[in-house]
């Protein structure tokens, strides 16, 4: 079953065209990873199918009416509110989805992302990682269906990377789709199921890891991705 | 949207710019300058000059920087992808600002009534604090659409002083106007600051032809600057 379906999705900025033509599906229980080089319109893909922005052409149709209440998304800029703490975050997106945490869901909430000594400093304050690391908590507190995750590893040390890869493979042990953005090819080969990858506006290829890297008959995903961004 | 408010009601009590700006400087000039010029009329001037001064301060000066960081960082995009309806989020915080507004301006009152022994009838304090309410949803609402036109806090903090200054000096808050030449008195008659004031004024001494002149005219205000921040909301950069 295709949780979200985008048919012919097309997004101009300032007639420039940003989204040209692109079909689109996120299945149930993948961990879908969206790759591409910066500005080639990951995020844009990423904010239409959410419905933050709306495409200028094409349809989307989501597996449930609800749809809303059953996506967790964690953008780009990690938009946590300012003079709130980590556990106050916590409770406030809980509440943007009805939900009212008591103490005990929060703490093991926190314990969840490691971050059970950050509970009251301001969610601002905290380190990246540990900002990331509550970013995926905020996103999951309803525990979603479908886990969007924009570029979640970004200008994190390896550590931190691997603590947010570990948290993403738990989504998914938990039977939750995840759509996650990512540069780091290695990232993508150990974490994803299936991945598409994206150039100038448009969908270059699609499929599983392996099958990629069989297709185009390269030794990894990393050459895969010098390929397809090569310079004429 | 309990939660919300009572959160939003948490961190603004933590904002330090609340506590300066419309808590202690109120407080602290209306006793200077009430004991300084020493007269009963304008211990009640100064005392209202200040509560408005203290609600302008916190309604909009403030909250115009805490709408900026918030939409900066992302967060009305966000709240775009949840479920809540951003209207009901708009309401639950624009209440706890507003009752934030309303409790500072009521400090500053207090203070007033005992040091200057005010003559504080509970009907005047109801007047008065409804039209501290009008005022201050007013001014939560116009910051909404403020913090919408800038991207960054130099901007804002420009616009912000270019805003709330004229308003706060072009009233009789801290003097009287009495000998102003006409074409001022006529400006002032735009000036929603002197409409809380005159609200505030005519509350206290239970006059409820002004009161009810000066609520409806802050309940006009009110309408523009939501008719304004809705129109902000909906455009694409918020």
């Amino acid at each position: 079953m295709n949780l979200i379906e985008g048919k012919k999705l097309v997004k101009n900025f300032k007639n420039n065209p940003v989204i040209q033509g692109i079909d689109f599906e996120i299945r149930q229980g993948e961990i879908l990873a969206l790759v591409g080089p910066n500005g080639v319109g990951k995020s844009t893909t990423i904010a239409m199918l959410l419905g933050i922005l709306p495409p200028d052409e094409g349809t989307i149709s989501y597996w449930r009416s609800d749809y809303k209440e059953h996506i967790g998304t964690q953008l780009q800029s990690t938009p946590f509110f300012e003079g709130y703490s980590a556990r106050e975050n916590l409770k406030l997106f809980a509440a943007l989805y009805h939900i009212n945490l008591n103490d005990v869901e929060i703490e093991k909430k926190l314990t969840d992302c490691h971050l059970e000594e950050a509970g009251k400093t301001p969610a601002v304050k905290l380190s990246i990682g540990q900002q990331k690391r509550l970013a995926i908590g905020v996103t999951t507190v309803h525990r979603p269906e479908l886990v969007v995750l924009d570029e979640p590893t970004a200008g994190l040390d390896p550590r931190s990377r691997y603590e947010i890869k570990e948290m993403i493979n738990d989504l998914a042990k938990n039977n939750q789709t995840v759509l996650f953005s990512s540069h780091d090819m290695e990232e993508v080969e150990k974490l994803a199921n299936r991945l598409i990858f994206m150039n100038n506006g448009k969908i270059i290829d699609q499929g599983s890891p392996a099958e990629l890297i069989d297709k185009h008959q390269v030794e990894n995903l990393e050459l895969l991705y010098l390929k397809f961004t090569e310079k004429n | 949207m309990n939660t919300i408010f009572s959160l939003s009601l948490k961190s603004a009590a933590r904002e330090p710019f609340l506590l300066f700006w419309s808590i202690l400087v109120p407080i602290g000039g209306t006793l200077v300058l009430g004991f300084l010029v020493g007269t009963s009329d304008y211990a009640i001037n100064i005392t209202t000059g200040m509560m408005a001064m203290g609600i302008l301060f916190y309604a909009f000066t403030t909250t115009v920087f805490s709408l900026l960081g918030q939409r900066r960082r992302g967060v009305y995009q966000l709240l775009k992808v949840t479920p809540m309806p951003l209207s009901r989020y708009i309401i639950s915080v624009s209440g706890a600002w507003t009752l934030v507004s309303l409790i500072c301006a009521m400090l500053v009152l207090m203070v007033g009534g005992i040091f200057f022994h005010l003559d504080l009838a509970l009907a005047s304090v109801l007047k008065m604090g409804t039209v501290c309410v009008l005022g201050a949803m007013g001014y939560v609402f116009f910051s909404f659409f403020v913090s919408g036109l800038f991207q960054t806090e130099a901007q804002t903090s420009i616009a912000t002083n270019l805003i709330a200054m004229p308003l706060l000096l072009g009233s009789d808050a801290f003097y009287s106007l009495e000998a102003a030449p006409d074409w001022i008195k006529t400006v002032i008659l735009l000036n929603p600051f002197q409409w809380l004031l005159n609200g505030l004024r005519s509350g206290f001494n239970s006059n409820n032809r002004d009161w009810a002149i000066s609520a409806i005219t802050l309940l006009i205000f009110l309408g523009i600057a939501l008719f304004l921040a809705v129109r902000s909301f909906k455009s694409s950069d918020y």
